[in-house]
């Protein structure tokens, strides 16, 4: 509804949908297609005009753009220009959300064209939205989640999900989506976005994610690390947890998903928070977790030295030269002897520390040379072809 | 009618006029047709269809049930015409796939809305 106090104002605008104005859809179309052809200065003048001159009124024909003009829109920036201006008319006007999601993602015949309303959606936030309207988007992705319409279904949920709305159903909808043979980039995208919006769940959503990918799956192991991004150490420790129940129940204690949620999510964590190195050592230190738990936790950090943290160094040092722990001390060792072969940038450090222990301890650097090699006969001759090993990780 | 990348022309008038079955592919393999169908100005005599794109409007979308699964690059021949001894005045979609005698169904321009 428009206010009252607006209902003379032609920019309070009330949409529903994009036909109500054809010849203004299909002048603010040709205005798109001027813009993404044009020089810097001409584009913007054209972005102006748009957005002073025709107002909110343009967000019709904005939204239609992104169907029919989709094959001139290039590259990142032209993406860029066009979903800033869609923003710049979307503002201050309550109806604009609405449309936006009905008609630029959910009836939006095009993928790349979701993917521009979808950034501007989240730009804007859907704070303004009824009760009654967020229980229509909740329907709605449940819905295109059922019929596989995924990318709907994901952009849906990243839009709600900040909002506090729809953690069951997205959960439930991952669960399905685990299930089928599908590509597991859609459920990782949505379990990426329960973790921002619900953190305190990160166990239990992790564990369902690595309950469901089998235990030498790389492929999926790689996609999952790689998309998701823990933010929190909160997040981290319950990433631990999770991962420590996916290898309780493995018979050999290994698991590529567990494997690359340490090299990879826990590993870029650690290499940019360095600060909680050191927390999280004492975490797995003191916590009563799966023995593998502890293998993977010192190849995060020997992946995070390779990403240049000093802290992970760090770690490995204090670790050294202390000699308290000496499983530690062996998974320490044992990762030294990897990076002294494997990255350029870090084997004279590497190569120091190992002499540092061949000096103060043979007994310990022997024993880490005979764990490797055993890893690699293990490897050579495909005795462990999960590859979750030392050496089967590199 | 959108296809992977940019539009086909389905219909047209004049010097535009199809009255043929256009010839087209999968573009993955599937158990559904999904057609999405637009309307605009008439193309130009050259035939270059990105002239039009700014005056294209969506219509709406059918999803069609093929009956089995088909390969990828299995061809799919769309045929958009006027009913004669109708009295509808617009347009239905005919589709065949795989051969020209494997005929699927015809669509009314009215379920377009519905799919919407």
């Amino acid at each position: 509804m428009i206010p009252f106090g607006q209902v003379l104002d032609l920019d309070a605008n009330e949409f529903h949908d994009l036909q109500a104005d054809p010849n203004k859809v299909v002048k603010v179309q040709g205005l798109v297609r001027e813009l993404l052809e044009g020089n810097p200065a001409r584009q913007l003048g054209i972005k102006q005009q748009i957005i002073e001159d025709i107002g909110q009124s343009a967000l019709p024909g904005l939204i239609s753009a992104t169907y029919v003009l989709v094959d001139n829109l290039k590259n990142e920036r032209q993406r860029e220009l066009l979903a800033d201006i869609i923003y710049a008319v979307s503002l201050d006007n309550p109806s604009a959300a609405l449309l936006l999601l009905k008609a630029g993602i959910i009836d939006n015949p095009v993928w790349a064209g979701q993917q521009i309303i979808a950034q501007v959606v989240q730009r804007l936030g859907l704070g303004g939205l009824a009760i009654e309207e967020t229980s229509f988007l909740l329907k709605e992705a449940v819905k295109h989640a059922e019929i596989d319409d995924r990318e709907v279904a994901v952009i849906l949920f990243e839009c709600l999900l900040p909002l506090g709305i729809g953690v069951k159903e997205a959960l439930k909808v991952c669960t399905d989506w685990l299930k089928t043979k599908y590509k597991i980039d859609a459920p990782v995208s949505l379990i990426s976005a329960l973790l921002n919006a619900a953190p305190e769940e990160t166990e239990n959503t992790l564990s369902l994610l690595l309950r469901h990918i089998e235990r030498d799956n790389k492929d999926r192991s790689q996609t999952f690390s790689s998309i998701i991004e823990f933010t929190t150490l909160n997040t981290v420790q319950g990433a631990i947890r999770s991962g420590s129940q996916r290898l309780s129940i493995e018979r050999t204690g290994r698991a590529k998903p567990v494997e690359f949620l340490f090299m990879g999510c826990i590993a870029r964590y650690i290499a940019s928070h360095e600060a909680d190195i050191e927390v999280l050592d004492q975490f797995i230190n003191a916590g009563n977790f799966n023995s593998g738990i502890l293998r993977y936790w010192w190849q995060a950090l020997s992946t995070a030295v390779k990403l240049k943290s000093e802290g992970a160094k760090r770690n490995f040092e204090h670790c050294l030269s202390h000699l308290v722990d000496q499983e530690a001390c062996l998974l320490a060792c044992i990762q030294l002897l990897y990076i002294v072969e494997q990255d350029a940038s870090t084997k004279a450090w590497a190569r120091q520390l190992l002499q540092d222990v061949k000096q103060s301890n043979p007994a310990l650097y022997q024993n880490a040379v005979d764990e490797k090699a055993k890893h690699k006969r293990k490897d050579n001759n495909h005795e462990d072809d999960d590859g979750t090993g030392l050496s089967g990780i590199r | 009618m959108r296809r992977e990348n940019g539009f086909g022309l389905l219909l047209g008038r004049g010097h535009n006029d199809i009255s043929k079955p256009q010839q087209y592919k999968l573009n993955g393999k599937g158990s559904e047709l999904e057609l999405r169908i637009f309307a605009g100005d008439q193309p130009p005599v050259n035939g270059d269809l990105t002239q039009i794109y700014p005056t294209l409007l969506y219509q709406g979308r059918f999803r069609v049930p093929l009956g089995k699964i088909y390969p990828d690059g299995t061809k799919v021949w769309l045929q958009m015409s006027y009913p004669v001894d109708s009295e509808h005045k617009m347009p239905e979609t005919s589709i065949w796939i795989d051969t020209e005698d494997n005929f699927i169904r015809t669509l009314r321009y009215e379920e377009l809305s519905e799919e919407k």
